[in-house]
């Protein structure tokens, strides 16, 4: 049995490139015109949405190109044809959300379908009856399961998007097969549909033609645990009786609580700054900017706390720090000049430092000719809101303060 | 009424938490089952009550066995091996402190077990330190352990959904012998005793047994594995068997195979033990220091209390699961030692991360085909998929390709040239079947053949991949060449 979860799994994988109507055609459905379902672009994605359909109703496309865009919680995927196709009908609007996987989202058909002869209110109306039966079953059911099995022999199907084993690639050159032949018509025992060497000599005659089916077949018998023939005693007979008969619901897959957000604190901090009259508000804006990276980098550097220790290491406190690149704050700075006046601007520095303290040496050097004019204020108003995800954004946000608070102490 | 309503509270004795899932065992299936769970967005609580994470594995196996082993390697290295490199060591200035050496290996322990819990911390697994015991489908009753530090304060009744028991395994009693951790220990004992014993006898040849006549024949003691079976090293490959028995009796230690122990007794410091040849019922007695029993893992259940909800064992006590690891209760699973296959922390991880898989999306993945199974002996011995003798019995027609060290060249300049890659190919398909490898680095080289046996390689396809010259995995590519075709260095 978990021979078949894993051929599933494998299924489900090479689904995440292909269409999931494949599922129809192991149903022996002799409709040409078909269903499109929502797929599964991760094995653990549920629900979807539909952010734009890339072909028109009526339209024709061609394998690999892009049908529509659809959006998980994770992200915004291109999903792309599998085969040539048409598409008939449109059942799911661009922007709708949390369409379940398997849902039909779209009616599509063969090239050369001849689409007016076929009822699509009632084929619509038939795949409705499936989506509520699959709803059912777990996450999994035989309709996205690849390895497709047809009167009880598996079939090993060719995952059209693989990459050529080397002796697979040597070999069909040797013999002139196309890779697209071989894919299209060699039986593919190796994993998700992968091609090997053992099925191209099956299939070029050099070994018999069961040969890589046959191994294939060993090698799975022993890919699960052997859990037959178990002689099962209960471990203490005493209290069976009662709890054989109890009855637990059958399991569904889970919905996940998400951990709740803690609010962001934001945090403030105003610093005055006696800037030289010769640097204009430009340049120092442009200093105070380059100085707050700076100091956001260093507070997001590391533990800076458990540094001293002497089995303070930095892969491991980033192993264990969780979403270590993940921000911890945000700033947002405002500078306003408290004087008004003309100034010019001479200054070539970019150092914040060097700026705030050329107004220090300056006036010490000219303590007797002391003039308003040498200098201007200005007041450096600086928003921290805390991520408060994060058990250490506080610390880090305070980190940041600390060091941004040294443009006061600077200045003596 | 109010005053009614509090008398009736504090007749219970515990506090009720509710938790999404909950894991009885903190080894290596209960945390990595732990950590997956709580990152696959689970309210995740692991139960341990060891005291340290990690389980068997962390604290009394594979890492503080691998330290002493390293360890005593390094030190029989520079005692016998040095004047063969042109560096001279006088032996009279080489000492083993034992004190430190053991040290050496708890520094290890408390660093991972301590990581563990950290990895708990990070990813916001709860953590009762304190022994589960079934109370219904549905909850489980944590009770506090006497003396045990940090321990729950009080009893906790935990309410799950889902319950997963990953009690691991404890070591198997040998009919007749007392394990006294002194004279006559487990492999527990034997990895934290006092001094380096003369004489060590050992009762098993499998893994566990091999590792530990290493370490102590190293460091100069003289050991003797007494093994019932006729060959050494449990499920290896026999060729890869035979071989290690070769290498490792040119390093010191005796082998008596065919040995059944009838007895060991300890008689103040001295164990004396009593035994038969199997075929030949030929008596004989041996005298040692130190009794070390190896015979083997059963599943650990005590305390559990799986009996109130009626879970079923096998003949060898294994928790009877299905095909998704559950019970006959489909809400509770079992995954590593305490339920079957091979009794390996890797394989345990897998189960862990499959389990919760399955209660989160309903399908998991492990391949029992491609669990790979290393001694850390010197030379190291690997292996992964089927056997020879496997082979031959399921009637499978094979090829085989050999490499030996001999002729690698990185072997040739690390002077460690003992050993060779084996590899069995399906005659026909040339697909990879299995990969037996005895010397330098195995442990490492093994994770090769599992990528290979995975994707259904041929032999042909591994021979193909460009390997780094020069290196030892050079051996592993070269004997695949054998396999199919020739190699080129030998």
């Amino acid at each position: 049995m978990l021979r078949a979860n894993i051929s599933r799994l494998g299924r489900r994988v090479s689904l995440w490139r292909s269409i999931p109507c494949k599922g129809f055609h192991s149903q022996g459905s002799q409709l040409a015109v078909k269903p499109y379902m929502m797929p599964a672009m991760s094995p653990t994605m549920e629900m979807g949405g539909i952010v734009d359909w890339k072909v028109k109703a009526g339209q024709e496309y061609a394998a690999g190109d892009v049908l529509l865009e659809i959006e998980t919680d994770k992200a915004q995927i291109d999903v792309e044809a599998l085969d040539d196709g048409k598409l008939v009908k449109i059942l799911k609007q661009n922007g709708e959300k949390d369409i379940a996987v398997g849902t039909s989202i779209a009616i599509i058909a063969d090239v050369d379908d001849d689409v007016s002869a076929v009822d699509i209110d009632s084929l619509v109306a038939g795949t409705k009856k499936k989506t509520i039966s699959k709803k059912e079953e777990p996450a999994i059911t035989k309709e996205t399961k690849v390895a497709s099995t047809v009167n009880g022999t598996t079939q090993y199907v060719a995952n059209k998007e693989q990459t050529l084993l080397p002796s697979v690639s040597m070999l069909l050159t040797e013999n002139g097969i196309s890779k697209e032949d071989a894919l299209k018509s060699i039986p593919a025992t190796g994993l998700h549909g992968t091609l090997l060497k053992g099925d191209i000599l099956s299939h070029i005659g050099k070994i018999p033609k069961d040969s890589s089916v046959a191994i294939e077949e060993y090698i799975n018998k022993s890919r699960h645990l052997d859990l037959t023939g178990i002689e099962k005693k209960i471990l203490t007979a005493a209290q069976t009786n009662d709890t054989n008969t109890t009855t637990v619901a059958e399991k569904k897959p889970q919905t996940v609580k998400k951990p709740t957000h803690v609010p962001d604190v934001v945090l403030k901090q105003d610093i005055m700054m006696e800037v030289p009259s010769d640097v204009s508000y430009d340049h120092l804006y442009s200093s105070v900017k380059i100085f707050l990276q700076e100091a956001y980098q260093y507070a997001h550097l590391g533990d800076l706390v458990g540094n001293q220790s002497e089995h303070y290491d930095p892969i491991f406190e980033e192993l264990i720090t969780v979403e270590p690149r993940a921000s911890r704050f945000g700033y947002k700075f405002s500078l306003v000049s408290m004087d008004n006046g003309n100034r010019k601007m001479t200054s070539q520095t970019n150092d914040i430092f060097d700026i705030l303290t050329s107004t220090k040496k300056q006036n010490i050097s000219s303590m007797e000719e002391i003039n308003g004019d040498q200098s201007i204020n200005y007041l450096l108003n600086l928003d921290v809101t805390v991520n408060g995800n994060f058990s250490d954004s506080k610390t880090k946000a305070n980190t940041f303060l600390a060091y941004v608070r040294d443009l006061q102490d600077v200045q003596g | 009424m109010l005053r009614s309503v509090f008398t009736k509270q504090s007749l219970r004795a515990y506090s009720t938490k509710t938790h999404d899932l909950v894991i009885i065992g903190g080894g290596p299936a209960g945390y990595v089952a732990a950590i997956k769970a709580a990152q696959l967005g689970f309210d995740t609580a692991c139960i341990e009550k060891r005291g340290k994470l990690g389980g068997t594995c962390l604290n009394v196996g594979c890492i503080p066995s691998k330290a002493l082993l390293n360890n005593s390697l390094f030190y029989h290295q520079i005692l016998t091996d040095s004047k063969n490199r042109g560096v001279d060591v006088d032996p009279k200035a080489v000492g083993l402190n034992f004190k430190n050496f053991m040290a050496a290996k708890e520094k290890v322990v408390n660093q991972l077990t301590g990581g563990v819990e950290m990895l708990f911390k990070k990813n916001k697994v709860t953590y009762y330190k304190g022994e589960g015991a079934f109370n219904s489908e549905t909850e489980v009753l944590v009770k506090p352990v006497e003396g045990l530090k940090d321990t729950v304060s009080e009893e906790v009744m935990l309410k799950a959904k889902n319950i997963l028991i990953a009690t691991g395994s404890e070591v198997s009693p040998f009919p007749g012998i007392t394990i006294d951790e002194e004279r006559i220990v487990s492999s527990t004992g034997c990895l934290s005793l006092k001094e380096v014993p003369k004489r060590l006898a050992i009762i098993g040849g499998g893994i566990i047994g091999l590792e530990m006549g290493s370490v102590y024949n190293r460091l100069g003691s003289n050991v003797t594995v007494l093994e019932y079976q006729p060959k050494i090293g449990a499920s290896m490959d026999d060729e890869v068997a035979t071989t290690t028995q070769k290498l490792l009796k040119k390093q010191g230690i005796k082998f008596k195979l065919q040995t059944k122990v009838m007895s060991a007794t300890r008689n103040g410091d001295i164990v004396n033990i009593e035994m038969e040849n199997a075929k030949t019922g030929e008596k004989e007695s041996l005298e040692a220091d130190v009794l070390l029993v190896a015979v083997g893992r059963r599943p650990y259940v005590q305390g559990l209390n799986a009996e109130k909800i009626g879970l079923e064992v096998d003949k060898k006590g294994r928790l009877v699961i299905d095909d998704k690891y559950s019970t006959k209760h489909p809400n509770i699973k079992v995954i590593g030692d305490v339920t079957f296959g091979p009794m390996l922390a890797h394989k345990a991880e897998e189960e862990g991360i499959a389990a919760v898989e399955i209660i989160k999306t309903g399908y998991g993945h492990v391949n029992y085909n491609n669990i790979p199974s290393v001694m850390y002996s010197h030379p190291e011995v690997a292996w992964a998929g089927k056997t020879e003798q496997e082979l031959k019995a399921d009637g499978i027609e094979y090829k085989v390709g050999k490499f030996p060290f001999i002729a690698n060249s990185r072997a040739k300049t690390n002077q460690d040239t003992d050993g060779f890659v084996k590899i069995l190919i399906d005659a026909k398909t040339e697909r990879l079947l299995g990969a037996h490898i005895i010397g330098p680095n195995a442990g490492e080289m093994i994770a090769e053949a599992g990528l290979a046996l995975e994707y259904g390689a041929s032999a042909e396809d591994i021979a193909r991949v460009c390997h780094a010259h020069p290196t030892l995995s050079e051996a592993f590519k070269e004997a695949n060449m054998a396999a199919f075709d020739k190699p080129i260095n030998f």
